[in-house]
């Protein structure tokens, strides 16, 4: 039976800081908190140190290497997770990675060459798309939520402004909070504006919560639940929040706007 | 719920899911797939509001359950992360406007339509956090994709050689999978 060849300290090294880079990549893109943890261990066993512990909080990461044969000690590693935003491209290619580190295909460092042309990639489809996506969603939304034609239309031209709104506040890089208020507050004062103004025979309430739909945050409290099923109760509880404090903000910038526009009420 | 009604309603959730796999960053070979989920996920659930007659959150369970059953089907085909096809297939059951409008009623002080609206918003997302729990369970009985975990585990004491004989053995054996 052959037994894994002693690594030097600088491969015990690189294979945590791979394992790191991972896990912040998958964080950063809103993986569950258990695929970041399985994958991060996959990497650090790699190491066959006989313990390889990695954890996931959500808003930061660790991993302990240590082993009796390990002479100048254990190695540790933290990183803190300040954004997040869906990516599901990465998290498909951090995997495609992790499974070549398990079978053995690619050296740890071509690992960690690749792992950072991943992080460095752009988006995949371009501002224009993404409008192009914001207004299908709104538009459908419009008419799934029970609207009709008068409000399919007024959330297409709501979808485009939505869109302009997401790319503008992307591009200052707000913060989340502030983020959602601006955005939600620009879409009120729009829909509000057009509804007192001209008096459109339309269901303002289903048009505004279509052309909220690209904000609020159903798939980040979804997560947090599913995180609470896997009795990982911080990563859980600090997505909920998060998710809370997003649907506050939202609903700030929506009571904003309509004060502002004339106490109209949903 | 008239037919065409339905129909009508199925092509829209179609759109979402070509807008989902647009703003969730999916990669482009997916677009077909994702799109089968989302009407799938859409119409299963219309089926058993309407057709059944069953509750919002029962609904949601048993819509998410033909989700979750799906995408671990794709995710076992085109071998890529099953988080890759649940949240597109979520996307349009995901309770997001009733987490804004707890918000909102709060904020106006109407806490009664508040603690409403938050109770339905926490068991819809329960619903879909369980049906996802079921499946994931469920794959894990039958597929046993993660038996080697305790090796890696600190609880479980071994001479540091041993170990390193086991978790040969079981990286060869996952090797073959």
């Amino acid at each position: 039976m052959e037994i894994a060849k002693p690594q030097s300290p600088n491969t015990r090294k690189k294979i945590l800081e791979t394992a790191l880079l991972a896990g912040q990549i998958l964080c950063e893109s809103n993986a569950e908190s258990y695929r970041v943890e399985d994958t991060m261990t996959r990497i650090l066993s790699a190491s066959h140190a006989s313990y390889a512990v990695a954890v996931s909080f959500s808003t930061s990461i660790y991993a302990i290497l240590d082993d009796p044969s390990y002479e100048f000690g254990s190695y540790a590693g933290i990183k803190r997770i300040r954004f997040r935003a869906n990516n599901m491209n990465r998290i498909a290619a951090v995997n495609n990675i992790s499974r070549q580190i398990v079978n053995e295909d690619i050296t740890i460092d071509e690992a960690f060459r690749e792992l950072m042309v991943i992080s460095q990639t752009p988006r995949q489809y371009d501002a224009l798309t993404n409008l192009v996506g914001n207004v299908l969603m709104t538009t459908s939304f419009a008419i799934i939520f029970g609207g009709g034609m008068n409000e399919a239309i007024f959330s297409f031209f709501g979808g485009i402004w939505i869109g302009l709104a997401i790319y503008l506040s992307r591009r200052l890089k707000l913060n989340l909070g502030l983020e959602m208020f601006v955005e939600a507050f620009l879409i009120t004062i729009f829909i509000y504006g057009l509804y007192g103004t001209f008096h459109l025979n339309i269901k303002a309430g289903i048009a505004l919560i279509a052309c909220l739909m690209p904000l609020v945050p159903g798939t980040a409290l979804t997560n947090a639940v599913r995180d609470i099923f896997r009795e990982d109760y911080i990563a859980g509880s600090s997505r909920f929040l998060e998710a809370f404090f997003t649907a506050v903000m939202i609903a700030v910038g929506v009571i904003v706007g309509s004060a502002m526009i004339g106490g109209l009420k949903l | 719920m008239t037919f065409d009604m339905a129909i009508v309603q199925m092509v829209c959730a179609a759109a979402v899911g070509v807008s989902s796999v647009i703003i969730l960053e999916i990669p482009k070979e997916l677009l077909p797939e994702v799109i089968f989920l989302s009407v799938a996920s859409w119409g299963s659930y219309l089926f058993c509001l309407y057709s059944l007659n069953l509750g919002l959150v029962l609904a949601t369970y048993l819509a998410s359950l033909v989700v979750a059953i799906i995408s671990h089907a794709f995710a076992r085909r085109y071998k890529q992360p099953v988080t890759l096809f649940y949240i597109p297939g979520f996307f349009n059951l995901v309770p997001g406007g009733g987490m804004y409008r707890t918000a909102f009623y709060f904020f106006n002080s109407n806490t009664t339509q508040g603690f409403r609206e938050l109770g339905m918003t926490l068991f819809t997302a329960f619903a879909i956090a369980l049906a996802v729990f079921t499946m994931d369970n469920m794959a894990n009985f039958l597929f046993k994709s993660s038996q080697h975990y305790w090796l890696y585990q600190p609880t479980f004491r071994l001479p540091p050689k041993t170990r390193q004989v086991l978790q040969r053995l079981v990286i060869k054996q996952y090797r073959k999978k």
